[in-house]
């Protein structure tokens, strides 16, 4: 997630972008500090059961995105790419 | 002179006088009724027949009057012809009325789209809500760490990105 700090700016202005602790263990603070000290600029949050079913979220360093309209544009998969793959999936993402 | 002599100087003047005054009679006699008639009646046959060669001018004026019938009875046809006129007249309404007609189907078409405008519009079929790619995503809410409350309505109308993470 670290690799996003400096590609998510290029493209802030037309997607959202929100980050889901998938660990039950890792509360409110412990995401809080985590944000605090890496310096995410994006929205942190703890993901509750039934969201990690509905997604079928199984690992960590994961994404799936969502259209404008509130459709499933690619389902989960692993968020383990380079700066250019990530750079593709937010610009497919906003012509979506 | 002999009394024989006498005699027949006597008869030839007889005779001569008799000559003379039926020439005379003959010449200058127009006064006499007896003969004019027979003098004259070729004249008035003459305008009998006068009469008869007008006939054929009045027969002539007949045929013309008979030709002038023909013209009245062209006439005639003329009067038949402005009936059709006035039957075309009557048809043009006749005509007007299908243009009447469809005229009023014209409101039956707007019904329709009456129909159309005061019904709902038609709903295009929602995709499923799922994890695939084309479903629809599945609704959440999540607590921020800041304490903000997110649904993915939050983010409708821009596309998001969810990123599934661990602090370790």
């Amino acid at each position: 997630m670290r690799q996003l700090k400096d590609i998510y700016p290029e493209h802030a202005d037309q997607v959202d972008f929100l980050a889901v602790g998938v660990d039950p263990n890792e509360g409110a603070p412990v995401i809080r500090s985590y944000k605090s000290s890496e310096g995410f600029s994006w929205p942190m949050t703890v993901a509750d059961r039934d969201m990690l079913e509905d997604y079928r979220v199984t690992r960590q360093a994961t994404f799936a995105t969502i259209d404008a309209d509130g459709i499933i544009a690619s389902s989960i998969a692993s968020g383990s790419m380079s700066d250019d793959g990530w750079r593709e999936i937010f610009e497919s993402l906003r012509d979506s | 002179m002999s009394r024989f002599a006498k005699r027949l100087r006597f008869r030839a003047l007889a005779l001569g006088l008799a000559l003379a005054a039926s020439f005379l009679v003959a010449c200058g006699g127009d006064d006499a009724g007896t003969e004019a008639p027979t003098t004259h009646s070729p004249t008035e046959g003459a305008v009998t027949t006068s009469p008869a060669t007008r006939q054929p001018t009045q027969e002539a004026a007949t045929p013309t009057s008979a030709t002038e019938q023909p013209t009245e009875a062209v006439a005639p046809t003329s009067p038949p012809t402005q009936p059709p006129t006035q039957e075309a007249a009557t048809a043009a309404p006749a005509t007007q009325q299908p243009t009447e007609e469809a005229a009023t189907p014209t409101p039956a078409t707007q019904q329709p789209t009456e129909e159309i405008a005061t019904a709902p519009p038609p709903t295009q079929p929602q995709p499923e809500v799922g994890h695939e790619t084309g479903q629809r995503a599945p609704n959440f809410m999540l607590t921020t760490s800041d304490g903000e409350q997110l649904t993915l309505d939050s983010f409708q109308g821009r596309p998001v990105l969810l990123y599934f993470f661990t602090t370790w």
